[in-house]
């Protein structure tokens, strides 16, 4: 999943200072998973901005919706009359959906209320980690299925740095060092061999910006 | 036949050349970095850091420059942190240029363990890939193809950890550095002699040593403060009791307790005849080098 934050409040009330009516639209994909976005963070959202604003005597008046997907503009459709009327979208929605709602809506002033981290997963109860960086050459058949270039600071390819002493990682000691996992996961599948592998050198060209996947067989 | 550079031809003849460890300084002037070589000369070699510690300090080119004015080989650090491939091919064609001949492949620190946490970093390539590169341009192209003439034999180093577990973990990063080209490897600090031997006895096990050569690494401590320091470093292995032999003796004698330490230690190395050289390991403290190989009678 997308993993986001809630920006702080504070930020996101100076952002909206200039606004009286204001829709708070929420995303039931990613961000809900990663409790950021989701229709409980919007509801939540509302009361902050609506006592705010009471509390400093100052007008406003406040939607509330949540859509299945930011990223798709086939979901703006049931809300259009919503987005309309307001003056300004506060989308809890990943970067993507404030881009498509941007795109969308060329009149309409679009802010976001979270910062986009990684794509990542849950690791334990209240902690996401990253675990894909969307390098474009994906190397994961070589290294058992563990990411070392979203897990390693130092991006490493070739296994451990010297400061990884027993697992533990140097820049991060509260993680596994991911050569140490990497490791261990291929004497378990029984293919050490691969850890003796040099990959290639990496092709990062496949991730320079703006990136893009055209399928000629779908296209109209 | 390519010529064999100065450190490498030292090795084959049996001698045991030493390096000196060496931050070029944080300034606009070359000041520093001339005093140091006066006191630096009597090592075969200066090891030039590049931005040791994630903290900025003056270009390591531009320092080693200096050293070679002066007639002093040196081995030039190559950090993949802050460098991607272009940047690296043109700093080891600069370095070339000025006939440096050896150097030591790494990755660094990681920038957010220095002072400019918020830097990015690079890592475009990693070390075992810097090591290919290196041969690459030791054969005459860039990664390109483009075809760059005589290129002369260069002394490719890297990195090693005696201390690091799981050592089998450790050893297939070694393998790799290796395979790729490393001809020397530098260690970490020596302080626990035993394990270290043990580490020399694996290398030798699996044949590494007939492909590279060890520098070992000695580090001066110079006072129970920065022995603590040292200690919290996870890639310097530094036993409790350096530490507490250190903090045992008054503070104004520390300075030459962590130098009996060292000597002790490098009489104990210059035994081991797998030991191809030394790497004395004092960035902040040049005048303790020449002090050491005449304790430990190196010359």
């Amino acid at each position: 999943m997308i993993v986001a934050e809630r920006k702080p409040i504070r930020e996101i009330l100076k952002m909206i200072e200039d606004y009286q009516k204001i829709l708070i639209l929420g995303c039931r994909a990613c961000v809900t998973a990663c409790a950021a976005g989701g229709q409980k963070d919007v509801e939540i959202m509302g009361s902050i901005i609506r006592i705010d604003r009471k509390r400093r005597g100052l007008p406003v008046e406040v939607y509330e919706k949540t859509i299945d997907r930011q990223c798709d503009p086939l979901f703006f459709a049931p809300i259009d009359n919503l987005i309309t009327k307001s003056e300004v979208v506060l989308s809890m929605a990943c970067g993507v959906g404030v881009n498509m709602l941007a795109e969308t809506y060329p009149n309409k002033v679009v802010l976001p209320a979270l910062n986009t981290g990684f794509m990542g997963l849950l690791e334990e109860q209240g902690v996401w980690a990253e675990r894909c960086i969307g390098c474009g050459d994906c190397i994961l058949a070589e290294t058992a299925g563990i990411c070392p270039l979203s897990r390693c600071p130092k991006h490493s390819l070739d296994g451990p740095c010297l400061g990884s002493i027993n697992g533990k990682c140097v820049v991060y000691p509260e993680n596994q060092c991911v050569w140490y996992v990497i490791y261990e996961r291929l004497k378990t599948l029984k293919q050490l061999d691969k850890m003796e592998r040099i990959l290639p050198f990496k092709d990062w060209s496949k991730t320079v910006s703006p990136r893009r996947v055209i399928r000629e067989d779908l296209r109209l | 036949m390519k010529e064999v550079n100065g450190l490498e031809r030292k090795i084959s003849e049996g001698k045991r050349p030493i390096l000196a460890y060496y931050h070029p300084p944080a300034t606009v002037d070359l000041a520093p970095v001339q005093m140091a070589a006066d006191l630096l000369k009597v090592a075969d070699a200066v090891v030039v850091a590049d931005n040791p510690g994630a903290v900025v300090h003056m270009h390591p080119l531009v320092a080693a420059s200096v050293f070679l004015e002066k007639g002093i080989d040196t081995v030039l650090e190559l950090e993949c942190r802050d460098k991607n491939r272009l940047a690296l091919q043109s700093e080891i064609l600069g370095a070339l240029a000025l006939k440096i001949r050896n150097f030591l492949c790494m990755t660094g620190e990681h920038q957010t363990q220095g002072p400019q946490p918020e830097a990015k970093g690079v890592y475009d390539l990693s070390p075992v890939h810097l090591i290919q590169l290196m041969k690459i341009i030791e054969q005459g192209e860039l990664l390109d193809g483009f075809r760059l003439g005589e290129v002369p034999s260069i002394f490719i180093g890297a990195m090693v950890n005696p201390f690091a577990r799981p050592v089998e973990l450790h050893f297939f990063k070694l393998l790799k550095k290796i395979k790729a080209g490393a001809k020397f490897l530098i260690t970490t600090p020596i302080f626990a002699l035993e394990e270290f031997k043990e580490f020399i006895k694996e290398l030798k096990q699996r044949g590494f040593l007939e492909k590279t050569k060890v520098f070992a690494t000695i580090m001066p401590i110079k006072s129970a403060d920065i022995a603590r320091v040292v200690s919290k470093d996870p890639s310097v292995h530094l036993p409790e009791r350096i530490c507490a032999r250190i903090e045992s003796v008054p503070e104004q004698n520390q300075a030459q307790e962590g130098i009996n330490i060292c000597v002790e230690i490098m009489k104990e190395l210059k035994e081991m005849e797998e030991v191809s050289g030394f790497h004395i390991m004092a960035p902040h403290w040049c005048e303790v080098v020449p002090l050491l190989i005449e304790r430990v009678g190196l010359r």
